[in-house]
């Protein structure tokens, strides 16, 4: 059951094709994580759907109706902004319950409407302040009650979390984690941060260059990466890229192979497929990753043990691969299934 | 030792503002009237009796009221129109931006005689041009509406004060505060009424500050067009205290009036404080 449906929408700035006919459909209740490097599209994909930037061609349609080229407000979409855009002069109260108060809605209503957001996002003993009286924190709860109160068909938050310090980040993603857990209401979430993207999503989005690389569960994306691309943009560290002549039994049209760090295994000498020598060894109590250096051609890559270091820097140690855990890339980069 | 350091500056700025002041307390309660040299002497209230029952000075202190507040009401009215009209880009904007900022930089009393010679004169004005080619009477402005006129003319070159400083300030103005309006769903008044008002609130005390302290002695304007006239229909309390102190050689008068322009602009000064001052405090 497809909710909001983008058909090869198109964005131009000038000569410039931002956003390359990209086509997506949602369903109700899902949070789709829209994810990809700076300057990919997605935040402007985001305000596409907002009805902030035209839609050059294509079309969008939510809820069975088309709203390609309608004004935002009139799309029942609410936005959380990056830097929260709350109107400074008024307080909480009035922030909360501005869209109501313009459409001309009930007074009894709007307390009601508003009083329960508040509760929700803990923010009752805040509602006469106004913004400049709020910690960062606070402020980015006042933005999502502000969405929140218009009970909106979908949610839009444009990297909503990259203001607020490291550790109130983790905090607060759990927070809308658990908001849209107890709304269920269909979510679209941009940021450039793989954490959240994994995290947050049932669905995520990976863009590059205005195209849609990859739609899939945070897990497929991770285990069935459909491209180089999205292989080495989902995960940290990144995921090995080796020439393929370093490995037996594969497609023969298998160009590069992607490991995880995880999935390789240091052996003893002589016993594994690869070897190389210790470049950098960091113990992160946890995990330790271990940088080599292959023999020969010099290319490098990172092995994950989760378990305390067994070897020095420049030891020349023998590593092994999982089998199950390969990845094959054909000479365009697409994933050979 | 701060203090030691301070009181040059402190002290000069105390007998610049003390000096005069006392002075003109001082001639204000002498007989001091250049035409009579031989009447001298302590006056007592005398002088403040004689400009308060002038019957030019309720018509002066009602002008210069008028005045003020008409002239502060279309600059600050009329400045923030043009402002948000030209806060959005347009081929040309840079230009016309300079072409409305530049009455500011002309003189009072250039302004005062363009307005007078080329705009307003009855026989070959611009105005009068316009008012003939649609087949109508010219109007005679300095004669028939002088005090509008000189309005007019103060409101012509203040505008772009206003203007200026109101843009720059639209320029500081949150494109994402706007942009969270719109999917708020309020409309362009909507946004105007509780997006930039409340922002240029602090901008719009600012110009009516400046202007009401520089409108509150507005003199070159009235000197060089109505002198006055007709009769006080123009006339405002500086040009009253020009009139009595250079017109009549009453220095004594003249001085009295001065302490009631004193009085006046502490009124006029305390209204701005408290309508205004709390806005600036933020």
């Amino acid at each position: 059951m497809s909710y909001l449906e983008l058909k090869n929408v198109d964005k131009y700035y000038g000569d410039v094709h931002a956003i390359k006919g990209v086509n997506l459909t949602i369903n109700k209740g899902e949070f789709i994580v829209f994810v990809g490097p700076s300057g990919c599209g997605k935040s402007t994909l985001l305000r596409m759907i907002a009805g902030l930037e035209e839609i050059n061609d294509g079309d969008l349609v939510l809820d069975g109706n088309e709203i390609t080229h309608q004004a935002p407000s009139k799309r029942d979409l609410a936005m959380v902004f990056q830097s929260y855009a709350l109107y400074p002069h008024m307080t909480v109260e009035e922030n909360m319950s501005f869209a109501l108060r313009i459409k001309g809605e009930d007074q009894s209503v709007i307390d009601q409407k508003v009083a329960k957001a508040a509760e929700t996002l803990n923010l009752t003993p805040y509602l006469k302040r106004t913004p400049k009286e709020l910690s960062g924190g606070q402020r980015q709860r006042v933005a999502i009650g502000r969405a929140i109160v218009r009970s909106p068909k979908v949610f839009l938050f444009d990297e909503p979390l990259s203001n607020l310090d490291a550790a109130l980040r983790g905090q607060t993603r759990v927070e809308i984690a658990e908001l849209h857990r107890d709304l269920n209401a269909t979510s679209i979430y941009v940021t450039h941060d793989q954490v959240e993207a994994m995290t947050l999503a049932d669905r995520v989005v990976v863009l590059q260059g205005g195209v849609i690389e990859q739609v899939g569960t945070p897990m497929e994306l991770y285990e069935a990466p459909a491209n180089k691309f999205v292989a080495q943009f989902i995960g940290q560290p990144q995921m090995n890229l080796l020439s393929a002549s370093y490995f037996s039994g594969i497609s023969p049209e298998a160009v590069d192979v992607g490991i995880r760090p995880e999935h390789f295994t240091i052996v003893e000498a002589g016993q594994g497929a690869i070897s190389g020598q210790v470049e950098l060894v960091e113990a992160l109590g946890n995990e330790t990753l271990i940088h080599v250096c292959l023999e020969g051609a010099g290319e490098k890559l990172i092995v994950r043990q989760y378990e305390q270091p067994t070897v020095k820097v420049r030891d020349t140690v023998s590593i092994n691969y999982d089998v199950s855990h390969l990845h094959q890339f054909d000479v365009k980069g697409e994933a050979i299934r | 030792m701060p203090r030691l350091l301070l009181s040059p500056a402190v002290i000069t700025l105390l007998i610049w503002m003390v000096v005069p002041l006392a002075l003109t307390i001082y001639f204000s309660s002498i007989f001091y009237n250049l035409m009579q040299p031989d009447v001298t002497g302590f006056a007592g209230w005398m002088n403040y009796e004689f400009m308060i029952t002038n019957p030019a000075f309720t018509d002066a202190i009602w002008n210069t009221l008028v005045l003020l507040a008409s002239t502060v009401a279309i600059t600050v009215i009329g400045g923030l129109a043009i402002a948000l009209l030209i806060n959005e880009a347009f081929p040309g904007r840079g230009i016309v931006r300079l072409l409305l900022i530049s009455p500011f930089f002309v003189m009072p009393t250039v302004n005062a005689l363009l307005w007078k010679h080329m705009m307003m004169n009855p026989i070959y004005g611009v105005l009068a041009q316009i008012w003939t080619f649609f087949g109508l009477t010219p109007i005679n402005w300095l004669q028939d509406l002088p005090l509008f006129s000189v309005i007019l003319m103060i409101s012509w070159q203040w505008l772009p004060f206003a203007c200026l400083i109101l843009m720059t300030s639209l320029q500081s103005m949150d494109r994402e505060q706007l942009e969270a309006a719109d999917m708020d769903g309020a409309n362009y008044w909507q946004k105007f009424r509780y997006m930039y008002l409340p922002h240029l609130a602090r901008p719009i005390s600012v110009v009516i500050m400046i202007e009401v302290i520089f409108l509150l002695s507005v003199f070159a304007e009235i000197f060089t067009t109505t002198n006055g006239g007709p009769g006080t229909q123009s006339t405002n309390l500086a040009y009253l205290i020009f009139n009595e102190a250079l017109q009549s050689f009453d220095i004594g008068v003249a001085s009295a009036g001065a302490v009631f322009a004193i009085i006046l602009a502490n009124i006029v000064a305390i209204f701005l404080v408290r309508i205004i001052g709390k806005n600036l405090e933020k």
